[in-house]
């Protein structure tokens, strides 16, 4: 999936958070949009999945105007967004019941393995580490087959060990699913890790988009202090 | 050094079973108590003490339960029992069918909350029990009058306890459902009500307490049959021993449906941190 965004302004209420956006994101790539807190990150992503309207440009995906949350644009949270009453296996099984796919317990199971979890299917959130909560949320988002997967700092709450490996499964589930990934983080580091292009993003808008193969921190760090 | 290794080094099988002791001499504590109080009972009453409050006038616990096995041997006691819990169960089943379902829907729609909530915020202060004199207006029949005000007495609680469990749901909940797919009828299925569980639950443990106490009212106003119309019965004819047999059922009915409601209430919110702890205690 492409998105294409040109002169958009993003706010919650009498606030507007950003404006003047405009970026392009290539079907397939991991854009890895990087930028200070209170910047409009996590507002910018909700704006492509469709959860808030831009107050002013226009958003398209796939050439179409974005109008509202699809099954085609998944959002995969920083906090807690599993269902606490429903098992892991049985949060994964809510995306495939939506799609209506038959067989969803085996479907589910495959999932929650990709990521590492075939064991704990059965354990509720609450019985799973902040890690292990986080990869049932990416197998549930995986399991909806979304176009692009919007990633709003997905690991910000997890310790360096766990950070690595659910960085590099992510780059390993890409590589095997290349849906279109905007991930959005506050870590340079990380972003030079999972990126094809680096977006730096301040509250003026989008500073510099930079080829993450090419890129250095410095140069990354040196963007967003102006 | 040495003896507080051996204290965090103790067998766990120690620790169960000091955990057993420990439950066992909670227990004792608790029919002691219990015991103590019946005594005490027997002891002011038997012997007619008269200080401010007068218990001379009240029936020893002997007379009570000579009583309650003289009721119990009766058709009569089961029917007003029979009679009381279908009042109960009507009433309160309708209660939480309308609470339930006009608190998500005033939860979830600005428009349906603008239009019904004013109407609710007025009458919801009233006791349920004032509204005897409307429901014998306004239904054909006693049975009628009494299910609705157990209806209303459980309603309000119901509903309040609803809609703000429906609004305090995380909107994270809602907005990851939405985002792979779901639709209205999905979130609200799958989202709202399991969420809503908890505060509908403390709904419906209220609305059970406070139905109770309006049905026994009710009955003793109007009704023909029941616990309540029992009781108040036999305080007329100066039975006490029978009016303390009546309360006795009232309390053990009223424990029993109570109960119930925080069993079910447990079950369905099993994956509550709190419960999950006491699941693998």
């Amino acid at each position: 999936m492409r998105f294409e965004l040109s002169g958009v302004t993003l706010g919650y209420g009498g606030d507007a958070v950003v404006g003047g956006l405009d970026l392009e994101v290539r079907s397939g790539e991991i854009l890895v949009v990087v930028g200070g807190s209170g910047c409009g990150k996590s507002t910018l992503l909700r704006a492509l999945a469709g959860l808030l309207p831009p107050r002013g440009g226009r958003i398209l995906a796939d050439g179409q105007p974005v109008r509202g949350p699809s099954s085609e644009r998944a959002l995969m949270f920083q906090e807690d967004a599993l269902l606490p009453w429903r098992s892991a296996r049985r949060n994964v099984e809510l995306a495939l019941a939506i799609r209506k796919v038959p067989d969803r317990r085996r479907h589910s199971e495959r999932w929650l393995a990709e990521v590492g979890l075939g064991e704990h299917a059965a354990r509720l959130p609450a019985q799973l580490s902040g890690g292990q909560r986080q990869r049932v949320q990416l197998a549930r988002t995986l399991a909806a087959q979304p176009r692009a997967i919007l990633m709003d700092e997905p690991f910000g709450a997890l310790d360096a060990q766990t950070r690595a490996g659910m960085q590099q499964m992510l780059l390993d589930l890409h590589r095997a699913n290349p849906a279109t990934v905007v991930f959005v983080t506050h870590d340079v580091d990380e972003a030079l890790i999972l990126a094809d292009r680096v977006a730096v993003l301040t509250p003026r808008g989008v500073e510099a988009v930079l080829d993450a193969s090419a890129a250095t921190k410095e140069e990354i760090l040196c963007s967003l202090r102006a | 050094m040495t003896a507080l290794l051996e204290q965090t080094q103790a067998p766990p099988a120690a620790t169960s079973g000091g955990r057993r002791g420990g439950y066992r001499a909670r227990w004792a504590v608790r029919l002691t108590s219990l015991a103590a109080a019946v005594l005490a009972w027997q002891w002011v009453t038997a012997g007619d003490v008269r200080l401010w409050v007068r218990f001379d006038r009240l029936p020893t616990p002997v007379e009570v339960w000579r009583e309650l096995v003289r009721q119990l041997g009766e058709p009569v006691h089961y029917e007003d029992v029979a009679q009381s819990l279908v009042r109960i169960l009507t009433g309160f089943g309708i209660a939480a069918v309308l609470g339930i379902g006009l608190g998500i829907a005033i939860g979830r729609s600005r428009l349906l909350a603008d239009v019904l909530q004013p109407l609710f915020e007025v009458v919801r202060p009233i006791p349920a029990i004032a509204l005897v004199p409307v429901a014998i207006l306004l239904f054909p029949t006693n049975e009628q009058g009494i299910v609705f005000i157990t209806f209303v007495s459980a309603f309000f609680p119901i509903l309040v306890s609803t809609r703000h469990a429906v609004r305090a749901l995380p909107t994270v909940w809602e907005d990851a459902i939405a985002t792979i797919g779901g639709g209205r009828i999905r979130t609200l299925a799958s989202v709202v009500l399991p969420g809503a569980l908890p505060g509908v639950f403390s709904g419906l443990s209220v609305g059970i307490g406070v139905s109770w106490i309006c049905v026994i009212s009710a009955e003793m106003i109007s009704g023909d049959y029941g616990v309540g119309y029992r009781t108040w019965k036999a305080y007329t004819i100066v039975d006490y021993p029978g009016v303390l047999v009546g309360m006795l059922t009232i309390g053990a009915l009223g424990w029993l449906t109570s109960a119930s409601v925080e069993r079910a209430g447990r079950w369905a919110t099993r994956w509550l941190p709190a419960n999950l702890k006491d699941r693998t205690r």
